[in-house]
């Protein structure tokens, strides 16, 4: 189990709030925990980087890895 | 990697800015054709609402990493001698300037081609984000069409 700290931008900010601290072994299971605690997550399509690197599948965690969520793209 | 350049400004892009940006270029006379594409913010109606402005938010270092990773792509892609490109981070009222995109290349097609690739690809791909706030102070998150 590894302690990470989970940041998050525009609507998922919203819901989530300011930056916190969470513990999970991988992405997958940091996913399904986040989307029981807050069940406005459900629907919507995010995209998650580790350690500013995007991951696109289940993801071993280290302490203070650092997870970004992040709604789709909106810029321009 | 090359060095990571800054792309943000905290405020709308001034037309000043831009006409400057140009006047900048006449020393290089290499160039035969700019390209210029510029964001501006609309009124758009949802149901009863107007849209005042969009806020925009970034995840900044990664949106840098990203952006410096497409410029050396487009610069491997098209013929072109330079690319300047500004997004805005914070409020940026309807009206108002957000994006300024400025390619310059010999001829005008590399310059063309180059500036539309590069705003899809800072559309698609760089984690910025816009919130659309209307006129009674509500909001809606932004969708890129």
């Amino acid at each position: 189990m590894a302690t990470i700290k989970i940041i998050s931008f525009g609507r998922l900010k919203e819901i989530l709030g300011s930056d916190f601290e969470f513990d999970a072994e991988n992405t997958n299971e940091l996913l399904n925990q986040l989307n029981e605690k807050f069940t406005q997550l459900k629907d919507l399509k995010l995209r998650i980087a580790v350690n500013q690197k995007i991951i696109l599948e289940n993801t071993e965690l280290k302490n203070s890895d650092v997870v970004a969520l992040m709604p789709p793209y909106s810029g321009g | 990697m090359s060095k990571i350049k800054n792309i943000f400004q905290n405020s709308p892009i001034s037309p000043l800015f831009i006409a400057e940006s140009i006047t900048k270029h006449s020393t290089k006379t290499e160039i035969g054709a700019h390209h210029i594409f510029l964001g501006q913010i609309r009124a758009d109606k949802v149901e009863n609402k107007t849209v005042k402005a969009i806020e925009y938010t970034s995840f900044e270092d990664l949106a840098l990493t990203q952006m410096t990773a497409i410029r050396e792509e487009i610069f491997a892609k098209y013929d072109i001698t330079c690319m300047h490109i500004y997004h805005s981070l914070g409020v940026v009222n309807r009206g108002e300037i957000c994006l300024f995109v400025f390619t310059s290349s010999k001829h005008r097609k590399e310059a063309t081609l180059a500036c539309n690739e590069v705003v899809e690809r800072i559309k698609n791909e760089l984690p910025i984000w816009g919130k659309e706030i209307f006129e009674d102070e509500t909001h809606q998150w932004k969708i890129n069409q």
